[in-house]
């Protein structure tokens, strides 16, 4: 007999905010199909390991700040575009739009730090394992880690992304006109789980349901 | 000058930069990221910060001009590079404070003046460098408006 107190261990379903990752296929597809079905669901659980990172390095001729912008934006979409057949081409385009407009040397601050490639591959295997329909706003933190954040009304969320597949979430969600507010610090996988007691479709869903992934 | 504190209906106006700013997927700025009020950590050239700068709003006389501009001229007159897409988070002293002490913490918001070039320079004290729910408290309620840079120099 199960206890009440049980921790759900196996991952929740994802659908309740954004729209499947693989269709699932009849039960009459042929063998083929049903590997190429299985490589999808096996790329994506490899791509929430750390296994994926590898740090690209700036040029090292880089040595003013505005080539050191420019090979990092650089580094950052060719690290996208390595997972693009996961990401829809809307999504990625945007993401890349965000990066320009992200890095920009014309608004670059010199206490800004660049954005870190651990943490940004968090943020993409992030992104591509929660499948939020609605993009988020990016921005940076001091040393460099990418921070994802949505908002809906005085609804906000906010997650920095750690190395390792960590993430550092802190939320201020209104219900009934009473605010509730949140921060913890889960791996990746988790975030569905902690998210779920508010709802957090009302950042996620953009009305179309348009998931990043393919 | 000894410190002093400010009243808790003004005005301290922080430079937050393009990247710490709070925006939607479209990039239209929204206002702060908690990031905007954490403590820089230190660096191969400075220490760690243990207090927040900021530039007392009130301190200037608005029968001179909008008081944001005369602000944004200061903080230039302090070398402080202020781009387009600078930021600049105005926040209410009483509503620092009110954050502060919803999360246990003394907020202190004091004028001290960095003569001769800001008579006006504040600073925030009292804030801890990993409590992640009052900096977001801080930039989602203290923060009363967020105006960029760009609209401040269109100002007359």
């Amino acid at each position: 007999m199960s206890s009440a107190l049980e921790i759900q261990r196996k991952r929740p379903a994802l659908e309740k905010f954004s729209a499947p990752l693989v269709t699932v296929p009849s039960i009459g597809i042929s063998r083929e199909s049903q590997s190429t079905v299985q490589k999808l669901l096996d790329l994506r659980m490899h791509m929430v390991t750390p296994a994926y990172s590898q740090t690209v390095p700036i040029g090292a001729d880089s040595t003013t700040i505005e080539e050191r912008l420019f090979d990092k934006r650089a580094a950052l979409k060719m690290k996208t575009a390595a997972v693009a057949m996961h990401l829809d081409g809307e999504w990625r385009n945007s993401l890349f739009r965000q990066l320009d407009s992200l890095l920009d040397v014309q608004s670059w601050d010199q206490s800004d730090q660049l954005a870190d490639d651990a943490s940004f591959f968090t943020f993409l295997r992030m992104i591509i394992f929660v499948r939020p329909a609605r993009r988020p706003g990016i921005g940076l933190g001091y040393n460099g880690n990418v921070v994802a954040a949505w908002t809906t009304g005085r609804n906000r969320l906010t997650i920095e992304c750690l190395p390792r597949d960590q993430a550092r979430w802190v939320l201020a969600r209104f219900i009934d006109d009473d605010c509730e507010r949140a921060a913890g610090i889960s791996p990746i996988h988790r975030i569905p789980e902690v998210l779920a007691p508010y709802a957090p479709e009302i950042w996620f869903s953009n009305g179309t349901d348009k998931a990043p992934t393919v | 000058m000894v410190p002093t504190k400010l009243p808790p209906s003004d005005h301290v106006v922080r430079v937050v930069s393009w990247t710490r700013l709070r925006r939607d997927e479209h990039d239209n700025v929204l206002g702060c990221l908690w990031h905007a009020f954490q403590l820089r950590p230190a660096t191969a050239t400075e220490p760690a910060e243990d207090y927040l700068s900021a530039t007392w709003l009130e301190y200037f006389d608005q029968k001179v001009g909008p008081r944001i501009k005369q602000v944004v001229q200061v903080m230039r007159n302090c070398a402080l590079k202020l781009t387009a897409k600078t930021g600049l988070a105005v926040a209410n002293v009483g509503k620092i404070q009110d954050c502060g002490t919803q999360c246990g913490v003394k907020i202190r918001v004091l004028n001290e003046p960095d003569l001769p070039k800001n008579p006006a320079y504040a600073a925030i004290r009292g804030l801890r460098r990993e409590d992640q729910e009052l900096l977001e408290m801080l930039a989602a309620d203290a923060v009363v408006e967020t105006v960029m840079v760009s609209i401040v120099d269109t100002l007359v």
